[in-house]
């Protein structure tokens, strides 16, 4: 047992002393006389000496100079007190003007109500405290969201602030059977993570199946929502993501109203959505703002571009090396003509290229601002025409990498792009040894381990398998809303009608 | 982790079964074949592939020092084994998927036949019989193959797209691929026929680019008149206006142009826009009959004599008159070849193998003697849809 659990338990049973500077000492010598812990000392209403307890920085100053501080240090008459406990009761109901003040009786919920931006008042002779909720930290506020951007939509985007976030959802859909349900994960982190779903639609079976699989959870820290994720999902040995994650308010009440279930993690923007499917990852939430057609259109792209990134460098090496009776003449013998002189077999071309474009993403994300436009302009030489001219690759491999390159980030979410990459290395490498038959091969496998896939009980890839004819109105299509009578079936919600049937009389 | 050891063993075992296109090659190592041409060398077959030259062809700006073909020739007793020993000469491997044309040189196609070469390509699984057939008038495949020709850079592609042009819009010349010309050996009641081509000019020079650097070409290429095959054996060929007749029976024909005489002086040119013939076969009384039917829609391209084509009389007549034009082409076409080779190239066996095959089968053996008395009775309905964009002509306007 390690020395934190020790001091875990001895906190836990260790119940708040009489003596004021025994409890200081105590708070001082758990926390390693850190010196954000503030303790301030007062005369409490001029006449019973107390002390008040908070953490500077994790609450809001104002709030304790003018909630607290003044509140405590009036001059008023008092009451007859008969019992210690009453001066605290007292306190609580009469004296101070914050809105949610809460007795304690154990030191290790003074620490608690310490570390979760709480005030603590102690009273001397009193074996009980009061814990004010005085939080105030640093915020970022809501702005545009980085990673889900859209052209027509709400430009909000959730925070790192849990509350803020519950908030942004509540603002949209106000409805009391949105149920959010909060606990705490990790043994040293102690991260608010919030269970967010409509109760008369959501299909209890998930939540109940998460609420378990959350429970089990025995990590000493949750830092980001990938941590859940990883921790709650299906099946770790997948590529595929199968948990949802959003930057966006409207995405996941939009969600919540499918019958899903949102789990928020606290510090965190990223909001994981559950249960996930195949189709959702080339949704975006712009599709439901503008006209069915064009969304409909711009999903079928998508669609395509997904089978370009996943595909085309696989099927240059497999046409080229493989099965050159497939391509027109001419363009076989342009392409011959531009395969002279590049001493690489057409594999260790797209090799080199797709690897290099690899890295200049990699080093684009990480690298400072200030130097960004170095790597690119560097990038751009580098695939673009150098190795061209220098007759490392052929010009043909280079269209290739690009379009493969654009095309991958048509996917709406990053999730499955990355598996979409990891892929495109497995095909290319099947499509160097055996051609199509080993390209035929990889997306054999992938369909039938797609197929085997589940999210949270749900088929992964449903509507398609199992197939559920009334789900296909919001999959490569997207119907108009006034068809969109039921809510997605494939979610097991019990209240499937989302719109009444009676025709409108235009 | 067993389950995927499971997996990748059983994919290890059924790999190496179930492999179609094997051959790994990379393009580089190519000699991408665009030619074929066969001849007679003595008792040997004698290929000539026209191969591609890459860098010679290439957007960038390596070209334009060499040729954009080059020709490689090897002699064997057998189609195959010339073709695997080009490699003597050839730095790759040849690589016969894209063939464009197959040409083969009148001689071999007189005396040896072209039965061995159709059925060794028919065979061979990497060539695409959607190559066009030819045979080399008065000369050797290997000299059809040696013109460098201007515009289209490859001479084999030249040849496809010139021939591939030609029988879409002029009615003398047809295209023959290589399953075409297959089936047409096979099926009852018909005997091939192949376009034939050959050198006008002076071919002294026609390999080098010297042929090319001139506007007008030293030694050109030129698809002509149609060659009549008995079996696998080239016996003759057709007139030009004999061609024209039996595209027009074979429905070959897709659009064309042709002329009237009118009847003081100059021609009516009339424009073919779209041309349906049907042919049925009927038996009579043990003579078989056949009976051709054309639909033809034209417009009249342009007139030279001052003939009021706004009246409905006058374009009444001249749609009169081209149905004779026609019937005339086809009957001339059918005669010669009834006269001179003896052989079904129309295809009017196959015609009443389709309708009555019984009579057919007892007839078979004789049947180019049947064809030698058979009744044709043609049957052309011309419609004269257009005149094009002026009414009359004005040539009686003309100031003196």
């Amino acid at each position: 047992m390690s020395t934190a659990e020790q001091s875990n338990q001895s906190q836990g049973q260790k119940r708040i002393s009489t003596d004021l500077t025994e409890n200081a000492d105590y708070c001082k010598q758990v926390m390693g006389n850190s010196n954000d812990l503030m303790i301030r000392p007062l005369q409490c209403l001029h006449k019973w000496p107390s002390v008040l307890l908070y953490i500077d920085g994790m609450v809001d100053v104002q709030i304790i100079n003018h909630s607290i501080l003044e509140s405590l240090l009036q001059t008023r008459e008092l009451p007859e007190f008969s019992a210690d406990d009453e001066h605290l009761i007292y306190l609580q109901n009469d004296v101070l003007a914050a809105s949610n003040v809460i007795l304690i009786d154990k030191m290790k919920d003074v620490l608690d109500a310490l570390l979760a931006g709480f005030a603590v008042v102690l009273l001397e002779g009193s074996n009980r405290g009061l814990k004010i909720s005085a939080a105030g930290w640093e915020d970022r506020a809501v702005g545009e969201p980085i990673s889900q951007t859209v052209v027509r939509g709400p430009m909000e985007g959730f925070n790192e602030n849990l509350r803020t976030n519950t908030g942004l959802i509540r603002k949209r859909i106000r409805d009391p059977h949105l149920w959010i349900e909060e606990r705490e994960i990790g043994r040293v982190s102690n991260t608010r993570v919030a269970v967010v779903y409509l109760e008369h639609i959501v299909d209890q079976e998930v939540v109940k199946e998460l609420r378990s699989r959350l429970d089990r959870i025995d990590i000493d820290a949750i830092l980001e929502s990938g941590y859940i994720e990883e921790l709650v999902q299906d099946k770790t040995g997948t590529i595929f993501p199968t948990i949802y994650n959003s930057e966006r308010p409207d995405a996941v009440c939009a969600a919540l109203l499918e019958g899903r279930v949102a789990i928020i993690i606290d510090g965190t923007p990223f909001v994981l959505l559950v249960p996930a499917l195949f189709v959702h990852f080339f949704q975006s939430p712009e599709d439901y703002y503008q006209r069915a057609d064009i969304s409909t259109l711009i999903r079928m792209i998508r669609y395509l571009a997904f089978f370009i990134a996943l595909l085309a460098p696989s099927f240059y090496i497999a046409i080229t090396t493989f099965h050159q009776e497939m391509l027109p003449t001419n363009l076989l013998i342009s392409l011959a003509a531009q395969r002279e002189g590049v001493p690489f077999p057409a594999f260790i071309e797209a090799i080199l290229m797709e690897l290099t474009y690899e890295i200049l993403r990699e080093a684009g994300i990480r690298i400072p601002k200030t130097v960004g436009q170095a790597v690119s302009i560097v990038g751009t030489l580098v695939i673009g025409q150098a190795a061209v001219d220098a007759g490392v690759v052929s010009a043909a491999m280079v269209i290739i990498v690009s379009i493969t390159a654009i095309s991958s980030y048509v996917i709406p979410e990053n999730g499955l792009s990355i598996s979409v990459r990891i892929l495109r290395f497995v095909l290319m490498i099947l499509a160097a040894a055996f051609g199509f038959y080993g390209i035929l091969m990889v997306l054999l496998i992938t369909v039938t381990h797609l197929c085997s896939l589940r999210s949270f009980g749900v088929s992964y890839m449903s509507p398609f398998a199992p197939y559920i004819g009334k789900d296909l109105k919001d999959t490569i299509f997207r119907v108009p809303w006034t068809r969109m009578k039921t809510r997605p079936l494939s979610t097991g919600t019990p209240n499937e009608t989302r719109q009444t049937n009676k025709k409108t009389k235009r | 982790m067993n389950k995927w050891l499971q997996l990748i063993l059983s994919f290890a075992v059924l790999l190496p079964l179930l492999t179609g296109c094997w051959d790994r090659q990379e393009l580089n190592e190519l000699g991408i074949m665009l030619g074929l041409g066969v001849d007679k060398d003595g008792d040997l077959i004698r290929v000539s592939a026209q191969v591609v030259v890459p860098n010679e062809v290439s957007s960038k700006s390596g070209g334009g020092k060499g040729t954009p073909v080059t020709q490689y020739q090897a002699s064997a007793p057998t189609l195959f084994e010339a073709i695997q020993k080009l490699t003597e000469s050839s730095p790759r491997r040849i690589f016969m998927a894209h063939i464009r044309v197959m040409v083969i040189g009148e001689e071999y196609a007189r005396k040896v036949g072209i039965y061995d070469i159709t059925e060794a390509l028919m065979r061979e699984p990497t060539v695409r019989p959607d190559y066009y057939v030819m045979v080399a008038r008065n000369t050797t495949a290997s000299k059809v193959l040696d013109v460098l020709t201007p515009l289209e850079n490859l001479p084999a592609e030249k040849m496809f797209n010139s021939l591939d042009v030609s029988s879409k819009i002029w009615s003398p010349t047809t295209t023959v691929t290589g399953d075409q010309l297959m089936e047409y050996m096979l099926a009852p009641g018909i005997q091939p026929v192949i376009t034939g081509v050959e050198i006008v000019g002076d071919s002294q020079h026609s390999g080098s680019k010297d042929n090319i650097s001139t506007i007008r070409s030293p030694a050109r290429l030129h698809s002509t008149g149609l060659s009549v095959f008995k079996k696998d054996k080239l016996i003759g060929w057709l007139t030009e206006d004999e061609s024209k007749g039996y595209n027009y029976i074979r429905n070959n024909v897709v659009s064309t142009i042709s002329h009237l005489p009118c009847q003081k002086e100059g021609y009516v040119t009339f424009k073919t826009l779209r041309t349906n013939t049907k042919r049925k076969a009927k038996v009579v009384a043990g003579r078989p009959l056949i009976n051709i039917k054309i639909k033809n829609v034209s417009s009249i391209g342009a007139v030279e004599c001052g003939i009021k084509i706004g009246s409905m009389k006058t374009l009444k007549e001249l749609e009169r008159d081209s149905e004779e034009r026609l019937v005339d082409l086809m009957e001339e076409s059918v005669k010669s070849v009834q006269r001179k080779f003896h052989v079904d190239i129309f295809g009017f066996g196959r015609e009443v193998y389709h309708s009555d095959p019984k009579f057919f089968k007892k007839v078979e053996k004789d049947w180019d003697e049947y064809l030698e008395n058979l009744d044709v009775h043609y049957d052309v309905n011309v419609q004269i849809k257009r005149v094009g964009t002026l009414d009359d002509s004005f040539r009686n306007e003309l100031k003196e």
